[in-house]
């Protein structure tokens, strides 16, 4: 683990199991997450980029399961494994030492507990009692999200709007000064002026706040707005990791060419926009070798045959392809 | 605003009035349909005195008219009018049977009894019904939520008459674990009423098998939709939050899931109010337990209209009141419907 990450994933493999199988969801991630950094996952649906992001504070749905792989947290004085915490043991660093808000913007708070008692019990949860130590701090943080606090604090859920529930569950969780905040797709539910909100919202946060953050999107435009780096998932895997500018300037894998083609244009017409042909892979029997092989323009007889790892390309940026040399900038 | 549009205006008034439509159109509803049965309580009677004290049929009718005071051959329609004049004094008229006895009084006698055992089935119905759903809910396709959802699918598909038939052979007959016919009756003859202990016991033990039938044959659907509705919120996205906030997991069963999957049960809570008043004919008849479900059979054996048509309006009543709490209740309990909506 090197000297400026807070989280460092190793080798992390995570399934579900399915009637028809064992569902390989995340396969051999590695990434370090530094200090103050923010990180987006990009991918299709069903890459495993929210199966990732759940991970991280082993909230994985259904029967999901870390099989193998290490997620090291940095905490104040040592390295801990989340993988290997007990259920009581990992409670106590959600939210507090790594928050993390869903796209469930409308449906996050629970319908009929007023605002304020979900803040109070949240604090009390982990060993924060001091009622007017928490009533001004979130006084302060609905301030920072652009809300009227008094009037939030003592609404009820249905009493807000989407964009209003989404500010006070990031504002919410800033409450107790997490290491680490996981964002997924925290703008999907909102209609387009309030994502342009919430993400000015969230560069703020990051200009302001001592945090590292985890950005998981489909939406390009929104990672390259935030994001320092950006690690494209493809097959549970990740296939491609690096500065922003240089995945999104000079992209080496064949994937995340083809979703940065796929983006509209506002200068463009419909007739610009690219599809990258095939289906996502099928993870219960995910393909041999390359998992993007069989939807691959650069494919060759190698690919099919064994996984590629990341290779560094220069600097920070590393592709998991054998093909990248080959690959040019741009078009 | 002054204050008589405030009251026109009010949920309370509003409720009120529709209370008392629903109460006038029951009345006039139930006064005809019993009037619509087979036989009245005048040809009965006269049949009795003809058989027995050989009368004729023109003096028998003479001697049941003056007995009971009223005049079955006076139209209908004046007949209605007439009781629904003293139902406006508070007057539900005599018992043609038991002659002479107020309705009021009777029923007053008897409804205690009702509200007590249906009440107490209710309640414990219900706990036991919701503890157990989200218990199982929670193992859900373990065993013991198989054994249980089996169980609760046949005692809720069982009707309440059958399964107290059911328990008075079983426990009562074949079995002798139960001294039935001590437990007939509300009360054993000859215990004093009051807060003595004596009392107090012999009230339960009469009651205990009524309670087991109401209890038995309702507490499976609570517990299959307490079960459905848990599964339902457990699924939820502030389930999800709450635990990536870190909320311990009894805050997040009872706050979070219990709280919320109750919700839709208390709609299905008030209906039951009035289905087991009503269902509780037969059972109290099964049991000989002397309730109004008692008074209902046996005024429905002899056709005594006044009885009947008392008892009808104490289950309209407990119906719509119960209606009313629980509206009220639930605007207390989830904060996104407001009683009235006007505000």
């Amino acid at each position: 683990m090197r000297e400026n990450s807070v989280l460092s994933v190793q080798n992390l493999h995570v399934v579900y199991s399915a009637l028809r199988g064992t569902v390989k969801a995340v396969r051999d991630v590695s990434f370090e997450l530094n200090k103050k950094e923010c990180l987006a996952f990009i991918g299709e649906s069903g890459s495993g980029k929210s199966t990732l992001g759940t991970s991280l504070i082993s909230l994985i749905p259904g029967t999901g399961r870390v099989s193998s792989g290490k997620i090291i947290y940095r905490g104040n004085s040592k390295d801990i494994d989340i993988a290997k915490l007990s259920e009581n043991e990992v409670r106590k660093i959600r939210w507090k030492e790594i928050a993390m808000v869903f796209q469930s913007a409308l449906n996050s708070f629970n319908p009929v507990l007023r605002i304020w008692n979900h803040i109070l019990e949240t604090a009390k949860a982990h060993g924060v009692n001091d009622k007017e130590f928490v009533q001004k701090k979130s006084l302060e943080l609905l301030e920072l999200v652009q809300l009227d606090p008094e009037r939030v604090l003592k609404s009820f859920p249905h009493e807000l709007s989407g964009g209003m529930k989404q500010r006070t569950l990031i504002a919410m969780s800033l409450l107790l000064d997490p290491k680490i905040l996981i964002l997924d797709e925290p703008t999907t539910a909102l209609d387009i002026l309030t994502q342009k909100n919430i993400i000015e919202l969230l560069k703020k946060i990051k200009d302001e706040l001592e945090l590292a953050m985890i950005f998981i999107s489909h939406d390009l435009s929104i990672a390259a707005e935030l994001a320092d780096r950006v690690a494209t998932m493809y097959g549970g895997k990740i296939v491609e990791i690096g500065p922003t500018d240089d995945i999104f300037y000079r992209p080496k894998h064949p994937y995340t060419k083809g979703l940065l083609k796929a983006v509209p244009k506002i200068s463009g017409g419909f007739e610009e926009l690219f599809s990258i042909p095939g289906e996502p892979p099928d993870l219960i029997n995910p393909p041999s070798g390359c998992p993007f092989h069989p939807r691959c323009g650069y494919v060759e007889e190698v690919c099919k045959k064994e996984a590629p790892q990341l290779e560094q390309v220069e600097g920070n940026h590393y592709v998991a392809c054998y093909k990248w040399r080959g690959i040019t900038d741009g078009e | 605003m002054n204050w008589t549009v405030k009251l026109f205006k009010s949920y309370i008034f509003r409720r009120a009035i529709r209370a008392f439509i629903t109460v006038l159109i029951v009345v006039t509803i139930t006064f005809f349909i019993v009037r619509l049965m087979p036989g009245n309580p005048i040809e009965i009677y006269i049949g009795q005195l003809m058989s027995q004290y050989g009368m004729t049929f023109q003096e028998a009718k003479n001697a049941a008219a003056a007995l009971f005071s009223l005049d079955l051959d006076a139209p209908l329609f004046s007949q209605y009018l007439d009781y629904m004049k003293n139902l406006f004094r508070g007057d539900l008229g005599r018992s043609f049977v038991s002659q002479g006895v107020k309705v009021v009084e009777l029923i007053a006698s008897y409804l205690p009894w009702t509200l007590f055992s249906v009440g107490i089935s209710i309640l414990l119905s219900f706990t036991i019904g919701i503890t157990l759903g989200i218990v199982i809910a929670y193992k859900r396709g373990g065993l013991l939520d198989q054994i249980i959802s089996s169980i609760s699918t046949v005692l809720t598909s069982i009707p309440n008459y059958l399964l107290g038939i059911i328990l008075l052979i079983l426990l009562g007959v074949q079995l002798q674990l139960i001294p039935v016919s001590s437990m007939r009756g509300t009360v054993s003859p000859g215990i004093k009423a009051g807060f003595t202990w004596e009392f107090i016991s012999d009230v339960f033990k009469h009651a205990a098998l009524p309670i087991l039938t109401y209890v038995l044959s309702t507490v499976g659907g609570w517990i299959l939709s307490m079960r459905g509705s848990t599964l339902n919120t457990l699924g939820e996205d502030f389930v999800t939050v709450a635990k990536a906030r870190g909320l311990p997991e009894r805050r997040i069963t009872f706050t979070y899931v219990g709280r919320n999957a109750i919700l839709p049960l208390f709609t299905s809570l008030t209906m039951q109010i009035g289905f087991m008043m009503g269902g509780s004919a037969l059972v109290e008849f099964i049991f000989v337990y002397k309730g109004v479900g008692w008074a209902l059979w046996s005024s429905i054996g002899q056709r005594d209209y006044p009885v009947m048509q008392g008892v009808f309006l104490i289950i309209t009543i407990a119906v719509i009141v119960a209606n009313f709490l629980a509206d009220l209740l639930y605007g207390k309990l989830d904060p996104r419907i407001k009683a009235g909506g006007t505000e």
